[in-house]
């Protein structure tokens, strides 16, 4: 099964589910759960069930295209329940099976691995799940969403498609594994994971970065106060990407780090504020 | 009679909670049929990660019938001023179904109440049971709790099935939206289909047959047989020390099947240390070793299920080994591009602690401490020289991509990449060893600058963190002070180092205010000796050896490590009669002057004239100079057998001299004897404590 068939069945199983089925986010994220499918709408009381593939970009972990397992850009597959259903440990290893998996060949664990983001004041508790010893699914009840405890958890389940994908395929490259008859990721990625690690950790403009960080914080704080969500978080994420950048140019000090996170932790709290206040005038 | 059967079903659990939570389901039962009245046998209690279960044996179906008395109103508003009974009374008789006639008047702290004595019927067990089940869930407390659904009922992880069966009875009862019945669920494998359990005997032979062995005692014990029978043929065997790891695995597998895997040829390459943890920390997997303890290029591993398709499992877990061992061959090859030096100058951009600066100001008090340690421990200069070029690298590996991946391995990579680079074995030991020992079955540190080391980086810490103001009260522990104070106490008391502690705490304080400034100083040395006597006196009670061997009072800390030997030189001395004397002489020596300041001398101008007060202040100054002298040089044999002497003259004067005399400075002199004797004494031993 190539890349793209296996994460069209499992967007399909979850449409099934009854989750909506989304486009990934068309900005740079760390990952699935900083998208706004996420972050905004596990917080607040309204049930919300999503399936979306997200492009995650960790600047740091980039290796050059040179490392089988370690990307600058990752792809997961975020699947959110809101409410949880109470049999949903079983739809998802439903989700396995239907990638042809058979339960009783191989050895599928839940191992504590609880999960904590304090940059957006979001931590959960969970799992990862493991496949004969891979981890290939981040699987967290959320408890607590913009520095509040959540009055409705939701369930996060995040496939790490690239993991899952060379397990199915039995790759122990990444850049090996087939995305489409004859196209491999390696055709796909390489040259990309290439240049932004050359990017990130050699090339990176720190002064337009550190004024690039500066104006969207000053842009999302304005939107914050003029009460526009979409356009604040948006440049948040801005914010967000451009520390990632900096931070994997090895140019910010422990002192600025802390810094830095603390902007973009109030930047947050003001979205999610601002969201439930409007879920609340609903 | 017969059994009850509770079962709590979870999604898995942490393996690291399970243990407790079986223990404290089997508690609470306990009391809660005891508590009810309820006759039962045995309670015994099982668990898996997916399931918290507890066995009561020969629970009886009925209570027995049994008198009580019960408190009613205050006797002056049970009766009018004619003497009728109020409407007080005439409630709490109807209430509790007996005649006003009954009742008689007790006095409870000067007050009368009216009592009455009843007889409750025996009641049925299942409907005693079912009125405490549902309080059981919120009865089990775990380090982290979480909550999933609409009542915000807090457990280790979601609940999904109960059930509770007082032999063929299916008891009822409902917590966090989930309603008791007659099934559970066995190994997941495939699609979960629920099993019918008709009684406590049926529910252990079913889960048996769907793969659940709920004892985990016979998971462990399986897993050691499988594990023996796989190794046995090759020669191989586990490590040391594995029970930690055995106890996890077991809590992660609710049928164990174990397996051998090989390892992948990168292991050969990687430090020991390294493949160790990758394989245990990572990976819940044993490295093996051979009978000259070699490791071998093979693992075992325990897979949660049947040996069917164990290959494929095997294979896949072979394969994330790899991975996971090419990962950290990587890091250690970017690492060692630099020098370890390099990294140091990195120490910058970690923080040490919230409130407490960076990894690099740390590295310097830590070189600064060591550059002093002829002040407070007693070192050659190339001991001290050793010391400092240690400390100076110490916190250096902090900083690599390897000990950021693997936080386990802080030391011991600074100590292999040194190593490899050609550095001084003597500062390549005591960088690996500074962080011993890291439990309580680990050993401390062998060599001599790896034990101070490891002292002074312990001492920084706890000044730095108390230094702010932290109270460490209480069972929590969020900045690992006690692991920290127990080291100390550890490395000191077990290598017999002579280790000044008040000067080196003073040096450690004074450190802080160079590089800066701490939140809160006021009394620190103090607050600092007071955790670390706490920890001391902790370590002798868990050691099982008795107070007389810790002194503290009188003992100054410096003295820590020659508690053993003082030990040893009591044990050869317990034989002599006359410290039977002593004892019983210390012991009043200690009632009479309690409370007392401690006296370290004996002004000239004493008031002493009885001849036995006389003597006994000539034969205390006769023989305190001879065993200052024997402590100082370490002779405790000697210093005890010197005490000794001071048996006779003590025992003549509590039985010819009235301690207690009417003129106050007479007793007040007699008393000043006393503390002093008192003092010298206790330089030696809590002879009080001797029976």
């Amino acid at each position: 099964m190539n890349f793209e068939e296996m994460v069209s069945k499992l967007e399909h199983f979850w449409e099934d589910e009854g989750c909506t089925r989304l486009f990934p986010y068309d900005q740079e994220v760390g990952a699935g759960t900083l998208s706004p499918y996420t972050f905004l709408r596990v917080l607040g009381r309204k049930p919300w069930k999503a399936v979306y593939v997200q492009p995650s970009r960790r600047p740091a972990d980039g290796r050059y295209g040179e490392n089988p397992n370690r990307l600058y850009m990752h792809h997961q597959l975020q699947v959110i329940v809101k409410p949880p259903t109470t049999d949903i440990q079983d739809t998802y290893l439903r989700s396995l099976y239907l990638l042809g998996l058979k339960p009783a060949e191989h050895d599928i664990r839940f191992v504590e691995d609880n999960w904590e983001t304090p940059v957006l004041g979001a931590a959960g508790v969970g799992w990862e799940v493991w496949i004969d010893g891979m981890e290939v699914t981040q699987f967290t009840y959320f408890q607590q969403a913009g520095g509040q405890q959540v009055p409705v958890v939701a369930v996060e389940i995040t496939y790490g498609l690239e993991r899952l994908a060379m397990f199915v395929q039995e790759k122990k490259n990444v850049y090996e594994l087939e995305w489409h008859e004859g196209v491999t990721y390696g055709d796909l990625r390489q040259q990309v994971e290439r240049e932004n690690s050359i990017y990130s950790f050699e090339q990176a403009d720190i002064g337009m970065l550190v004024t690039m960080f500066d104006l969207c914080e000053k842009e999302s704080q304005r939107m914050i106060d003029a009460k526009l969500i979409t356009p604040a978080y948006e440049y948040l994420l801005k914010c967000s990407h451009t520390f990632n950048i900096l931070d994997a140019r090895g140019t910010v000090g422990v002192s600025q780090r802390m810094a830095y996170l603390a902007r973009i932790r109030r930047l947050a709290h003001g979205c999610a504020n601002l969201y439930l206040e409007n879920e609340n005038h609903e | 009679m017969s059994d009850l059967l509770i079962e709590i079903l979870t999604e898995e659990l942490p393996a690291r909670f399970v243990d407790s939570a079986q223990t404290q389901l089997v508690e609470h039962v306990k009391t809660h049929l005891d508590e009810s009245f309820i006759g039962h046998g045995d309670v015994r209690g099982f668990s898996t990660p997916r399931r918290l279960v507890v066995l009561a044996q020969n629970v009886k179906e009925q209570t027995d019938a049994r008198a009580t008395e019960v408190k009613g109103p205050a006797k002056a508003s049970s009766y009018d001023a004619q003497g009728n009974p109020t409407p007080a009374l005439l409630g709490f008789c109807r209430g509790q179904g007996v005649d006003v006639a009954s009742t008689y008047i007790v006095d409870v702290a000067g007050k009368s109440y009216v009592y009455a004595r009843k007889t409750i019927a025996g009641q049925k067990s299942s409907d005693l049971v079912e009125t405490f089940l549902p309080r059981l869930p919120h009865e089990v407390t775990f380090p982290k709790m979480m909550h999933w659904e609409e009542s915000g009922f807090q457990f280790a992880r979601p609940i999904r099935g109960l059930l509770a069966l007082l032999g063929t009875d299916v008891l009822h009862w409902e917590i966090a939206g989930v309603q008791s019945s007659n099934t559970t669920f066995g190994l997941r494998v495939g699609k979960s289909k629920p099993i019918t359990v008709i009684s406590p005997e049926d529910y252990m032979r079913k889960l048996r047959e769907a793969f659940v062995i709920v004892d985990p005692v016979e998971r462990r014990h399986l897993i050691k047989k499988q594990a023996e029978k796989l190794l046995k043929p090759l020669g191989f065997k586990l490590g040391e020390n594995m029970g930690d790891l055995l106890d996890e695995v077991v809590n992660l597998v609710e049928y164990p099947s174990a397996f051998l895997g090989d390892l992948p040829s990168i292991a050969a390459e990687l430090p020991e240390s390294v493949v160790c943890s990758v394989l245990q920390q990572q990976m819940h997997s044993f490295l093996l070793y051979d009978q000259n303890d070699k490791v071998v290029p093979h693992f075992l591993s325990v897979r949660n299920g049947l040996t069917d398709f164990i290959d494929i499992v095997r294979r896949g877990n072979e394969s994330v080994a790899n991975a996971r061992l090419l990962d950290a061959a990587f890091f250690i090859q970017e690492d060692m591009r630099e020098p370890l030096e390099t990294y140091v100058g990195r120490l910058d951009t970690l923080i040490f602690m919230d409130k407490l600066g960076t990894m690099a100001a740390k590295t310097l008090r830590l070189e600064r401490l060591s550059a002093r340690a002829t002040v407070y421990a007693s070192v050659t200069p190339e001991e001290e020289a050793t010391l400092v070029a240690a400390a100076h690298l110490s916190k250096a590996d902090l900083a690599t991509s390897m000990v950021k991946e693997y936080t386990s391995l802080q030391g011991e990579i600074g100590g292999v990449y040194l190593s490899r680079a050609g550095g001084s074995p003597e500062v390549v030991a005591a960088i690996r060893e500074q962080y011993l020992p890291r439990s309580p079955s680990e050993d401390i540190p062998a060599t001599r600058a790896g034990r101070l080391l490891g002292v002074i980086d312990k001492i920084d810490t706890l000044t730095g963190i108390l230094g702010t103001g932290f109270n460490p009260s209480g069972s929590e522990d969020p900045y690992g002070l006690r692991r920290a104070g127990n080291g100390i106490v550890r490395t000191i008391v077990e290598s017999r180092e002579s280790v000044d502690l008040e000067t080196l705490v003073n040096n450690a304080i004074e450190g802080y205010q160079a590089t800066g400034s701490l939140p809160h100083p006021e009394d620190l040395q103090q607050r600092i000796l007071d955790y670390l006597k706490g920890r001391i006196t902790q370590y002798f009670k868990e050691k099982q050896l008795t107070q007389e061997y810790a002194p503290l009072e009188y003992l100054p800390l410096v003295e820590l490590g020659s508690i053993p030997e003082r030990m040893q030189a009591l044990h050869e001395a317990a034989g002599d009669a006359v410290l039977v004397t002593l004892a019983d002489s210390h012991r009043r020596i200690q009632n009479i002057t309690k409370g007392l300041p401690v006296a370290t001398s004996l002004p000239a101008d004493l008031l002493l004239t009885d001849p036995e007060e006389l003597v006994l202040r000539q034969s205390v100054e006769a023989v305190a100079p001879q065993i200052l002298q024997f402590l100082e040089v370490r002779k405790y044999p000697e210093a005890i057998r010197t005490c000794e002497e001071l048996a006779v003259p003590v025992t003549a004067f509590f039985d010819r001299v009235l301690v207690m005399a009417t003129d106050e400075r007479v007793r007040s002199a007699r008393l000043l004897l006393l503390c002093y004797l008192k003092y010298i004494l206790g330089l030696v031993c809590d002879y009080s404590k001797l029976t």
